[in-house]
């Protein structure tokens, strides 16, 4: 009994990391229709800037955490607004821009890995924030719980943006239909862009969870964001409540499986089940049908 | 009769696009679909042609239950369509777009086209001579080697139809074939229609154009609503004041 | 000189990964991002052909082709029906999944520790033991998946590959049915790609997961893309200078721990620039309306659930 505890608050871990990756995805995606890949070199990147703030400038953490966000941010509102942006004035394709994306990600990766090394960089003032806790029983560091409580008002926020505000409104009227919202007069590259910051704002929470927990690390992010997007998929494009149901499924699946899967099983099972779902419902388990 | 349709329906989420549709299409003649926009004119060609499957009812070509072949079989049946929004393929030739129309069995298949070079030589040179001939016949022959994406849009309608005649099928599915075409292409397009019914062609064809189809068809069908609401010679047909009413939305 | 010829048959096995991803990506638009993973299973096909049943060279290749095409036959179902970002996204989960089998398949691969020992070819006896044998086996294998595959894009099969990359739905309507095409060169690209990881396995005498992760997948298809999709003059030519360009960085007086990955940058830029200024690549011609997903494929893709 207690070991089921312990998998569930692991699992509600994991599934929160990537409940935050895929909503940040699935806001940019759902809206513009840009494959972004670099979400994972923004991922990367939120780790790295936490480091540089928190060890190089000696900041206290919840200035560095606030900093973080808003660095995340900005950074994906640039990469749409200087390359995306380049590469489809030009007549460049989603496919085009992909690559390019391809591309961005590649540079960040390893530029990355050229000044910092390929080692993980660890917090040294962070000691305190690894501790453990217990609840019922169950460890969980301070970390965790400090990501678990932040991506929380995170997504509450999310939703509350999304369909409280006229803001959020437009967001979702312009991903139905784009071309009527431009007609309405608004600006779609305005939308983009709050997107972009929102979705980067978002990935930027497990990247810094990442960090403090086994250190800032490059090259990481691909798989956790091709995961976090078949989650997306899974719930169906669009719909963000889909999307966070098939990551709370993934994240769960990953801890509790445990019990009756040997431990390594867990990646090529959710893949294969990933593979199995596109072939019987392309459409994703919440979206709309054709 | 070579094709029939017994009671089709389609449904697309809640909209009913096509219902207990029946109509036949005779040997040899010009049978002609009409009916406003949205009226299923096209998803019935998509069923006809096994892009789409029926919810109910069932399809016979030339005395063959056809509702569970797949789409390129029947095309080796003997039927063959065009599309509404024409799909020329424009980064090809107007040679390998025919050519790619015509019924193969060793050029495109990789492990045949390795051990009997000989054979693919043959049906090669035995087709391209068909393309050239086809090509000549709808007026294309000099355009040959130019990419389609450059042709002007009724040349690209024309080589749509070599596309279709290249294929051999007996029955052509022609959406909206006329549609955008200046008077004179018009004129030499009904040529076309009328001659291709002297050499054994049958031809169900989808049209706005009330008076060109009325010169040209044998047979109407009108569609509303995905229903067959009247079938009969064109000139009742489109006389029909009902029906009238309902294509000019009155 | 010893540089150059490990430089020249790595140069080759890149050569072959680039020009089955033309197949696929330049000739059929199946954009494929798993060629690591059959990369990978040709290797590993090799390799343990060769060390568990004590194969010769020339056998393992062969039943390492075969296993690569049976597995890619197998890989290529789930993501035929879906296209565009979903079949990326698909063909990405195959590449992780077929790594983790990698990983995981202890018995079998022996896990991450990956296979040992792999020999080098014999030949009635005698075996290429310096790199410059080995060297001149690679570039004659080379030239012959190159002539098959120009060869069997220069086919009536070639033509349809094209025509499914611009418009599956004609295709279709033409009597062709796009899906057996699609099976067969995906096959076809899986068979080339095992004869790379054939002659990598037997040249590098030792193979791990680590070599057949999804960041070589991009990288592969990174590649053919800056050659120019549908090139083979990318393919080859291309392939030479993108590999070369970076080696320039040996020169600089920095350490290898920097230069790996001033080298993937130095990649990653030139990728960007391309996309924004010359998005078809060295060789490719006007690539970018060619990859265009058209409107008229992603409606192809919502009414899919009801096709037939
Ligand atoms: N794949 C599909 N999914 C959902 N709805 C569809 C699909 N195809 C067609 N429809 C709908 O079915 C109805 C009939 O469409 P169809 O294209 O058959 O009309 P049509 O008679 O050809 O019209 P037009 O004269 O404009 O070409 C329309 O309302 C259309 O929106
Ligand atoms: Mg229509």
């Amino acid at each position: 009994m207690e070991i089921l505890w312990q998998l569930f608050i692991q699992g509600v871990v994991l599934s929160m990391v990537y409940l935050l990756i895929a909503s940040g995805f699935s806001v940019i995606y759902g809206t513009t229709g840009h494959f972004h890949i670099s979400h994972a070199g923004v991922f990367t990147l939120a780790g790295y800037v936490l480091y540089l703030l928190m060890e190089s400038m000696g900041l206290p953490i919840w200035i560095s955490l606030i900093l973080a966000i808003v660095i995340s941010a900005i950074l994906g509102a640039l990469i749409y607004l200087t390359l995306y942006r380049a590469v489809l004035s030009r007549n460049g394709t989603h496919l085009v821009l992909f690559i390019a994306s391809l591309g961005l990600l590649t540079v960040i990766d390893n530029g990355i890995v050229a000044i910092f090394s390929p080692d993980p960089q660890t917090f040294t003032t962070s000691v305190e924030f690894n501790k453990v806790l217990m609840i019922l029983g169950a460890p969980v560091t301070v970390i965790q719980l400090g990501m678990i409580i932040i991506g929380i008002v995170a997504l509450l926020l999310l939703y509350v943006f999304m369909n409280r505000t006229k803001a959020g409104r437009m967001i979702k009227a312009a991903s139905v239909n784009p071309d009527l919202s431009q007609i309405v007069g608004i600006s779609l590259k305005k939308i983009h862009v709050i997107c972009y910051a929102i979705g980067s704002a978002l990935v930027a929470i497990p990247g810094f969870y990442f960090a403090l927990d086994t250190g800032a690390n490059s090259g990481k992010g691909v798989e956790l964001v091709i995961l976090a997007v078949m989650a997306v998929i899974m719930g169906g494009i669009r719909s963000l409540v889909g999307a966070w149901i098939a990551s709370l499924f993934i994240g769960m699946f990953y801890n509790m499986s445990i019990l009756w899967i040997p431990p390594h099983w867990q990646t090529s099972i959710i893949f294969f089940l990933f593979l199995i779902m596109i072939m019987v419902r392309p459409t994703g388990l919440f979206g709309q049908r054709a | 009769m070579i094709l029939q349709l017994n009671g089709i329906s389609k449904r697309f989420g809640g909209l009913q696009a096509v219902s207990n549709c029946s109509f036949t299409v005779e040997k040899g003649k010009v049978v002609a679909l009409i009916g406003p926009n949205g009226a299923g004119k096209t998803t019935i060609f998509n069923l006809i042609t096994g892009a789409l499957k029926p919810d109910s009812g069932s399809i016979y070509f030339k005395g063959k239950d056809i509702t569970n072949v797949q789409e390129h079989k029947r095309v080796h049946l003997g039927m063959a369509r065009s599309f509404q929004d024409v799909r020329a393929l424009t980064e090809m030739t107007v040679l390998e777009n025919v050519i790619l129309a015509c019924p193969s069995r060793y050029a495109e298949s990789p492990l045949l086209s390795l051990v009997r070079p000989n054979q693919v030589r043959k049906e090669e040179s035995h087709n391209i001579k068909k393309v050239f001939e086809i090509l000549e016949y709808v007026g294309l022959s000099d355009k040959k080697d130019k990419l389609a994406g450059d042709l002007s849009y009724a040349e690209q309608k024309l080589l749509i139809l070599a596309r279709l005649l290249a294929t051999d099928a007996e029955l052509l599915l022609l959406d909206e074939p006329a549609s955008g075409l200046d008077p004179g292409s018009l004129r030499k397009f009904v040529e076309l229609i009328r001659d291709l019914t002297n050499n054994n062609k049958t031809i169900l064809i989808v049209e706005h154009n009330v008076s060109l189809v009325s010169e040209i068809s044998d047979k109407m069908v009108f569609l509303h609503h995905g229903e067959a609401l009247a079938e009969g010679k064109p000139d009742e047909v489109a006389k029909n004041e009902e029906l009238r009413d309902i294509y000019f939305g009155a | 000189m010893e540089l150059l010829i490990g430089f020249a048959i790595l140069a080759c096995i890149y050569i072959i990964l680039a020009s089955s991803l033309n197949i696929l990506i330049g000739y059929t638009g199946i954009f494929s991002m798993a060629q690591a993973a059959v990369f990978g299973v040709g290797a590993y096909a090799a390799a343990l052909l060769e060390t568990k049943l004590t194969w010769g060279f020339i056998p393992s290749l062969i039943g390492a082709i075969v296993i690569a095409g049976v597995i890619s036959a197998i890989m290529a179902f789930p993501s035929l029906g879906v296209s565009g970002d979903y079949f990326i996204v698909a063909s990405f989960g195959l590449q992780m999944l077929i790594h983790t089998l990698f990983m995981n398949l202890d018995g079998l691969t022996n896990g991450p520790a990956g296979v040992q020992r792999i020999p080098r070819p014999e030949f009635f006896g005698y075996q290429l033991n310096s790199d410059i044998e080995y060297l001149i086996l690679t570039i004659l294998l080379t030239a012959i998946v190159l002539w098959f595959l120009v060869g069997i894009s220069k086919t009536g099969f070639g033509r349809v590959l094209r025509a499914i990359k611009e418009d599956e739905t004609v295709v279709q309507s033409l009597g062709k049915s796009a899906k057996r095409s699609k099976i067969t060169v995906t096959v076809l690209s899986g068979c080339v790609a095992a004869v790379a990881g054939s002659i990598y396995a037997n040249y590098v005498t030792y193979i791990s997961p680590a070599s057949f992760t999804i960041h070589e997948s991009i990288f592969i298809a990174q590649l053919i893309i800056l050659g120019g999709l549908g090139s083979w003059r990318g393919a080859t030519i291309g392939t030479i200078i993108l590999l070369g360009l970076p080696e320039v960085l040996k020169f600089l007086p920095i350490s290898e721990t920097y230069a790996a990955p001033l080298r993937q940058v130095f990649f990653g830029l030139l990728i960007i620039g391309f996309m924004i200024l010359r998005p078809q690549g060295i060789f490719g011609t006007n690539m970018a309306k060619k990859i265009k997903i058209k409107d008229s494929n992603i409606t192809a893709e919502l009414g899919e659930g009801e096709k037939a």
